[in-house]
């Protein structure tokens, strides 16, 4: 804690000294009297200046919150000295404001008072957000000397993304072994019927299929295709952000497309392909929503010239036979070429572009628009090279549900196996 | 002057120039001592008023200045500083009075008495300097 003299303080003595000092040169009582009252308010204030004494303590009332909704950062304060005006500031992290109805911050204590405040925060974007120290200052009844200094400490909040809404996932083209949602290619034993061949040893008999052996005069049984889950590596590009927005969304994006395909009992992993590469290996549960969600809490760009490939990425990360989900606004080389070498090893993938395009500052100059629209051509072009290479590219612009892009991106994956068969 | 007085205090608060206060209130000052020393009239029946009322622009304004925060405040605060405010400005008014009232005691001038007055000036001013350390200004913990 600090304390500090008024600047006025000094002036006032200024003032005082000057007046006492203009009556003797002129030699008449009037200056003086002038001066009286600036020499009164400085004794008056220096006389009644104390260092005020209180405690200090803020709290959150809770952890966890989800984009968009408000939490209360509760404040209290106990005065051992009277305390005339005490102003409470609470810097806040970019993402958190305080809420509309903003309590009243500047108090009257007196001594042994306690008091108690509520202060609204609105979570307005995710993210892991320190909130630090308060910032409290205290004047004197006059006004002569304040203090300054931080107080207390609140834990971190964590504020995890709001999910989109989605009706439908993109489903792998292979599933794994184990039990799951998704319809599995193979022929078992499941609900959704697959086809009819002749009974073979082993085979139950509740699986003849009663009307076609009649029929033919040989024993037949159905196949169904049994329910499987699924290996789903979901890859955030996180080279680079346009106007902090795309990432925001590229989160958002990966956090509902994680919490989805988790519901489903698939096995998801994160691959957050940036500056730093970091990674969760594929799981299921409840436990690996959380880590992903706590994985993407952290990401931010970390700005790095060095090039990385997919050889940088850990073999255990990429299952076989996984779906890949890159969410990416598609400008750095870097992503790029990995989705193409993706491909290239035989990996089934998907991308999901975060346009970056609304975030773009606009120019009226004919040079600059030229340069955008042969921009725009360009990326149009790298859409059509993953396209041949059958990856599905859904762009998704800020504001438009992203369960339309998957819609899209699941449509052109099933265009792509009629034309394949 | 007083334009000048005037031009320094709309100055000071536009820009948040807390010197510009100080010079509108010395330079309404001199202004006043000015007019008693040209004139000789009776202005200085109204210096006690005068140097209260240069008190409360002061305060006034620096306390303007103060609240130039996003924070909102309770009443109470302002209340009392307001209290406070007015009964400095009273009490510097009537403080202001003791040396007119004293100037009237027919006592004989000398350059010893002349050397006593820059003393004692000299002495409220040491006293204040010694006073501010005191109350902690400047220091930090």
């Amino acid at each position: 804690v600090t304390t500090y003299a008024s600047p006025k303080l000094g002036a006032y003595a200024s003032l005082a000294g000057l007046g006492l000092l203009g009556a003797l040169l002129v030699g008449r009582p009037e200056p003086a009297a002038l001066a009286a009252p600036f020499a009164l308010a400085c004794v008056v204030g220096l006389t009644l200046a104390r260092r005020p004494r209180f405690e200090f303590s803020i709290a959150l009332d809770r952890a966890r919150a989800l984009e968009g909704e408000e939490v209360f950062l509760d404040v209290e304060i106990v005065a051992h000295t009277p305390i005339a005006w005490l102003q409470i500031h609470m810097p806040l992290p970019a993402g958190l404001e305080v809420g509309p109805e903003a309590p009243v911050l500047g108090l009257r204590l007196a001594a042994g008072e306690r008091s108690r405040l509520s202060i609204p925060i609105r979570c307005r974007r995710w993210g892991a957000h320190r909130l630090g120290q308060a910032w409290v200052r205290t004047h004197d009844a006059l006004g002569f000397f304040f203090t300054e200094g931080r107080h207390g400490t609140a834990g971190p909040l964590r504020v995890y993304p709001r999910p989109e809404l989605l009706r439908s996932l993109l489903r792998p083209t292979e599933t794994q072994v184990f039990a799951g949602n998704q319809r599995s290619r193979r022929r078992g034993e499941g609900i959704e019927f697959a086809d009819v061949r002749p009974f073979g040893p082993g085979d139950r008999l509740r699986r003849v299929n009663w009307r076609l052996t009649t029929r033919l005069g040989a024993l037949y049984v159905n196949d169904q295709h049994p329910e499987r889950n699924a290996d789903v590596v979901l890859l955030l590009d996180a080279f680079s952000d346009v106007s902090s927005r795309t990432l925001e969304l590229a989160v958002r994006a990966v956090a509902t497309l994680a919490d989805h395909y988790l519901r489903q009992r698939d096995r998801v992993g994160l691959l957050s392909f940036g500056g730093t590469l970091r990674w969760l290996l594929a799981a299921t549960g409840t436990r690996q929503a959380y880590r992903i969600v706590d994985a993407l809490l952290e990401t931010q760009i970390f700005l790095s010239y060095a090039w990385k490939g997919v050889e940088l990425i850990p073999p255990r990360t990429l299952p076989p036979q996984a779906l890949v989900v890159a969410v990416s606004p598609l400008l750095d080389k870097r992503t790029i070429q990995a989705l193409f070498d993706l491909r290239a090893r035989g990996f089934e993938l998907a991308v999901v572009e975060v346009s970056p395009v609304p975030f773009l500052a606009s120019s009226k100059h004919d040079v600059a628009q030229l340069g955008f629209r042969l921009w725009k051509l360009r990326r149009e072009v790298l859409r059509l090279r993953f396209r041949r290479l059958g990856v599905p590219v859904g762009v998704w612009t800020a504001g438009e549900p992203l369960a339309a892009v998957v819609e899209e991106v699941q449509a052109f994956r099933r265009s792509a196996h009629l034309a394949r068969v | 002057v007083g334009v000048a007085a005037l031009v320094c205090l709309v100055t000071g608060m536009a820009i948040s120039w807390s010197a510009g206060i100080v010079w509108a209130a010395a330079l309404l000052g001199l202004e006043h001592v000015w007019g008693l020393l040209l004139v000789q009239s009776a202005l200085a029946g109204w210096t006690p008023i005068v140097g209260a009322g240069l008190l409360l622009m002061t305060e006034l304004a620096y306390w303007s200045l103060e609240l130039r925060t996003p924070i909102r405040d309770d009443p109470a605060v302002h209340r009392q500083r307001a209290a406070a405010v007015g009964g400095l400005a009273a009490a510097g008014g009537v403080l202001a009075s003791v040396p007119l009232l004293a100037a009237e005691v027919p006592l004989p001038g000398s350059p010893v008495l002349t050397m006593v007055g820059a003393l004692a000036a000299v002495a409220l001013l040491a006293g204040l300097v010694a006073l501010a350390p005191r109350s902690g200004a400047g220091s930090a913990r």
